[in-house]
């Protein structure tokens, strides 16, 4: 599954909270996820045809939810972003 | 009533207006709408009892707990990792109050199908901590992972169940380095940069 494109996951109901996930286009030499929250960010590159994800924890139960643009079959799944490329 | 008639008209164009605004509004030009809610993992998800801790390594700085690698099978049938600071059998991210959070696997990781891709490799830079993990596993066609920066290669041993790891001091990208897998034929495959 190819994905082009940036997504914004938006931010969660937490007025704390500035989540915030993207991906680039699927070249490997692209960001595949990004994982955002306050000051603390990981970025995510993969090889063509896994799925690429980061994972930040320790955010508590308020971070369990989130919003996400369903066109680029992309997720904020939790306290982590995956995305599908390759 | 002059006063009545002569407001009618301005009355009828603020409408006119205003639903014209409204019609722009909700019209084509309007970003999809956001889900709000939580996505299942569906069949990325680890399956509960596959994950072992492979590859363990000392911070390079000699900072905090150790490194390893979290590996899994997901329900498709991929080969799962996650890499993160080690504490007893798990890995997982230290959480502001210093607390490890266990990689959650029931939520899937970064995934490989060694059925179509000899190996999978992910880089994750972490600014915050100023490293850089390369993580990834490889199947039964691989015999060498090499790790190449500022053109000086080294080779990353592949562990128990294909898992090959390291953590660097440091941020890079793939325009900083290359990973490749050495496959049994001799020949090489380029994973990332």
């Amino acid at each position: 599954m190819q994905q082009h494109g940036l997504v914004h996951g938006g931010s969660l109901n937490d007025s704390a909270y500035h989540g915030r996930v993207e991906s680039g286009p699927c070249s490997t030499s692209s960001r595949c996820a990004v994982g955002q929250y306050d000051n603390d960010v990981k970025y995510g590159y993969a090889s063509a045809g896994q799925t690429c994800e980061v994972f930040l924890s320790g955010y508590g139960p308020e971070c369990a939810g989130a919003a996400w643009t369903e066109q680029f079959t992309s997720l904020w799944h939790k306290n982590k972003a995956h995305y599908w490329c390759g | 009533m002059t006063m009545r008639r002569s407001l009618l008209p301005i009355g009828l164009i603020l409408c006119i207006i205003a639903g014209f605004t409204a019609a722009t509004v909700i019209g084509a030009d309007v970003p999809p709408q956001a889900h709000v809610g939580i996505l299942e993992a569906g069949n990325l998800a680890g399956i509960a009892g596959t994950e072992s801790v492979e590859q363990i390594k000392a911070d390079p700085k000699g900072k905090g707990r150790d490194w390893g690698v979290k590996v899994f099978k997901a329900r498709n049938g991929q080969t799962c990792v996650a890499p993160g600071r080690k504490q007893g059998n798990t890995v997982g991210e230290v959480s502001k109050d210093g607390s490890i959070v266990p990689y959650p696997i029931e939520d899937g990781g970064s995934c490989t199908d060694l059925s179509m891709t000899p190996a999978g490799v992910q880089i994750t830079s972490t600014p915050s901590e100023n490293r850089t993990t390369v993580h990834g596993v490889a199947g039964p066609k691989v015999s060498q992972i090499i790790l190449t920066i500022n053109g000086e290669a080294q080779e990353l041993a592949i562990g128990h169940r294909g898992v090959f790891f390291t953590v660097l001091d440091g941020l890079f990208t793939p325009a900083d380095l290359k990973v490749s897998a050495k496959l049994n034929d001799e020949s090489e495959v380029v994973l990332l940069g």
